[in-house]
């Protein structure tokens, strides 16, 4: 009888395992289906202050850097409107009604990680800032991702840093148009594809975007050609990227609102 | 009485440890410590094999929850909690057994045969899960062996200094 009893108890025990192992497995295989359900939702709250909190002391160690950078930033910016203004001044008397091409929105980054195959960037905008999927990210030195999805006052966003992102870009010598693609191993480095064999490549050309997908504007930096390599029975070139984007000291972003991106899309899809 | 409160505090210490410090080391891509785990290796004798596959799902959900993963953590600590005693079986002696917990103070050398195992069970299960795919192959396997080899030494570290203070 005993010995019965042991057998039930010892099965109980492989059913259970093997009842925790679904349940894990269906989140895994349901992923997107579980960040749009209502206690995901909830608990991305929770889990947000919790890293906001923390992010906060950090803050503290990077003030250093951050600072010296928004001070470059800045310098930057005023000579900028220092041109701006005077060309301004010698446009006015024929002045013509210009909407500006886009509109940039700065957000934290209160969670990211760059060790993954799959990794995100959680920033502290969403709706509230009129934040939508699909918008373009940008740091000060050059391309982050592009915006995935968006809850009331976050967004998680996509960087290069994930397989599952292709960012169209163009190099900046001779405009031959490509798509960079990451290989999910170093996250300072990417491979830019889909330029042909016979274009020549050099080494330390810029990568920009294209803006061709009115995601990014034309001309944003992604980064410079680090390393060439001609196949001669392939097609395409294998191209490094060094990445123009310091992922792992990433504090702020720029989310990139191209005004005129849902109508280019809607006619895009009209293509098709 | 004592015993369980100094459990649960070591739960939420080693959670605490995981997100707000080890999940934001970030070495080459390839160096990952997951030392939650030392949690489900050091979990005394008195607890049952089924509630103890209770507190993996739970600890692995938590640890889910910090790092925007669905399920990856859970199905891994679920499994090493599954075959912990069997891990022990083949590592311990029959008079380690009998002690209240397997740490380094009562098991000795065979602990880090013991820990060692699950660690790399647990990490290769992890980083598989997270590629998701058999084209990482080579990558899911250098990242599984750095990172135990930091989280062991992590493990070890912690053990020895426990040994010493009693």
């Amino acid at each position: 009888m005993s010995a019965l009893l042991r057998f039930f108890a010892r099965f109980a025990l492989v059913f259970e395992f093997l009842f925790l192992e679904i349940i894990a497995f269906v989140l895994i295989f349901h992923a997107n289906a579980f960040q749009q359900s209502v206690i995901y939702k909830a608990n991305t709250a929770f889990v947000v202050s919790v890293y906001e909190t923390t992010s906060a002391w950090a803050d503290y160690f990077y003030l250093g850097a951050d600072n010296q950078r928004l001070a470059h930033e800045n310098e930057m910016l005023v000579n900028k409107v220092a041109r701006l203004e005077t060309k301004l001044a010698a446009l006015k008397d024929t002045s013509l009604v210009v909407t500006p091409a886009y509109r940039a929105i700065s957000a934290k980054v209160v969670y990211s990680s760059i060790n993954k195959i799959q990794n995100y960037i959680l920033i502290n905008k969403g709706k509230d800032y009129g934040l939508a999927p699909d918008m373009g990210v940008v740091s000060d030195e050059g391309v982050v991702g592009v915006v995935e999805s968006v809850s009331e006052h976050f967004s998680v966003v996509l960087p290069i840093l994930n397989t599952k992102l292709l960012v169209s870009g163009k190099l900046k010598s001779n405009d031959a148009l490509g798509s960079v693609v990451w290989d999910g191993v170093s996250s300072t480095a990417a491979q830019f594809t889909e330029i042909p064999s016979h274009v020549e490549v050099v080494v330390g050309d810029s990568v920009v975007t294209s803006g061709f997908s009115a995601i990014f504007p034309e001309g944003i930096f992604i980064g410079t050609v680090e390393d060439v390599d001609y196949q001669d029975h392939k097609t395409f070139c294998d191209i490094e990227l060094k990445l123009a984007t310091d992922f792992q000291s990433l504090h702020y972003v720029r989310v990139i609102d191209v005004s005129r991106r849902q109508e280019q899309q809607q006619i895009e899809n009209t293509i098709h | 009485m004592q015993d369980r409160l100094r459990i649960v505090l070591n739960f939420i210490l080693l959670i605490a440890v995981q997100i707000l410090i080890l999940n934001n080391i970030q070495l080459f891509g390839l160096i990952n410590p997951y030392l939650y785990i030392l949690f489900i290796i050091t979990l005394p004798m008195f607890v049952s094999p089924s509630f103890m596959l209770l507190i993996a799902f739970v600890l692995g959900g938590i640890i889910d929850v910090f790092s925007h993963s669905y399920g990856i953590h859970m199905a891994a600590t679920v499994l090493i909690a599954f075959i912990r005693p069997y891990i022990m079986e083949l590592f311990a002696s029959r008079e380690d057994m009998e002690k209240s917990a397997p740490t380094y103070r009562n098991f000795g050398l065979s602990f880090l045969k013991y820990a060692s195992l699950l660690v790399v069970i647990h990490h290769f299960v992890l980083f598989s899960l997270e590629a998701f795919s058999f084209a990482h192959f080579g990558m899911v396997l250098l990242k599984t062996l750095c990172s135990s080899l930091v989280t062991m030494l992590l493990i070890f570290g912690i053990q020895s200094i426990n040994f010493k203070r009693r």
